[in-house]
């Protein structure tokens, strides 16, 4: 999955932020994390594995671009991407989550199954405690197929 | 004569003073992770301190191994040599393969208060014997043609502050 992110800058008239450091991660086929792990949350210990997580620096446009694959999803969660963005210097200026269009999401576990073999999710958007006072601004758009695989393009507002 | 199997090993503190370009770029990329992490574990900016945060925050000891991903390039570079520990001729002589990095201290808002150590623990190593406050010493793969009577390369290495002998066998 090819994930491009925009960058905007609510004080600067919306206008793509240059020079931010955006950091992504979000869990695998099977619904665990990476640098995480071993209790209840998650039995499988992937504390010291570092993967699907990723940081980029914005460009000229506020453009980050990543290739990942297709997030998963565990209990209670509606599937969703983390993103940390901070600027320049480093100080952060935003902590939020991408959630992904349903459609395309059960389009995904219900029929690339050699890959995602855990079935339906079992959270919405909807009901999902993060999302569920209103996911428009979170929510990113999709285009592709279980074939040719997903691009994911989201912009994402800060106060820098 | 021998004297025993050892390993050495080396804490090496890097802080604000640094003056060598390898430690100045350990320091500087590892106070960037650090507070990019810190602002990961205490999003609500309530700790300055990475004392305050340890304390304070479940899992926060995962920092140390989080903002020691930003030094392990720079690890690399040293090509599995101890710094700092050299033979009499001044050069680097000691084989390392593994290593413990450990946030000391730190301050989101103060860089000069940041501080990690890297321990460094060598390879076995033939402790054959002291010779004038240094040791005579020859790597621990050459034991067999040692105990065979054939001639093998030692160096001679100064004690100097932070270096221990950790580990010992008797041959």
């Amino acid at each position: 999955m090819e994930i491009n992110l925009t960058v905007q800058d609510l004080n600067n008239g919306c206008a793509g932020l240059e020079g931010a450091l955006v950091d992504i991660w979000h869990c695998d086929a099977d619904g665990s994390y990476s640098e995480y792990g071993g209790m209840q949350m998650q039995s499988t210990d992937y504390i010291t594995y570092h993967f699907l997580r990723g940081r980029q620096v914005t460009n000229a446009d506020g453009l980050v671009n990543f290739i990942s694959i297709f997030p998963g999803w565990y209990r209670g969660r509606a599937p969703h991407i983390h993103v940390h963005i901070y600027d320049a210097s480093g100080k952060s200026l935003l902590v939020t989550q991408i959630a992904f269009p349903t459609e395309i999401t059960e389009t995904v576990y219900t029929t690339a199954t050699d890959l995602y073999t855990n079935g339906e999710q079992d959270t919405y958007n909807d009901n999902d405690n993060v999302f569920r006072d209103g996911y428009e601004q979170e929510l990113a758009t999709l285009t592709g197929s279980v074939a040719e695989g997903y691009v994911l393009t989201h912009a994402i507002v800060v106060q820098a | 004569m021998r004297k025993g199997m050892i390993r050495l090993s080396y804490r090496k503190l890097i802080d604000s003073t640094a003056s060598r370009l390898w430690e100045q770029y350990v320091f500087e990329d590892t106070y960037k992770e650090f507070y990019l992490q810190a602002q990961q574990f205490d999003q609500s900016g309530k700790y300055t301190t990475f004392q305050e945060m340890i304390k304070h925050i479940p899992k926060a000891d995962q920092m140390h191994y989080l903002v020691s991903t930003a030094a392990v390039g720079y690890i690399r570079q040293l090509q599995e040599r101890i710094p700092d520990v050299t033979n009499v001729f001044g050069k680097p002589c000691i084989s390392f393969k593994n290593f413990r990095f450990e946030m000391v201290q730190s301050h989101i808002r103060d860089k000069k208060q940041h501080q990690v150590a890297i321990q460094f623990y060598s390879e076995p190593l033939i402790w054959i014997d002291t010779v004038d406050k240094q040791l005579l010493l020859a790597p621990g793969d050459q034991l067999e043609a040692l105990q065979m009577g054939e001639e093998v390369e030692t160096d001679l290495v100064s004690m100097i502050p932070h270096l221990s002998i950790s580990f010992f066998k008797i041959l």
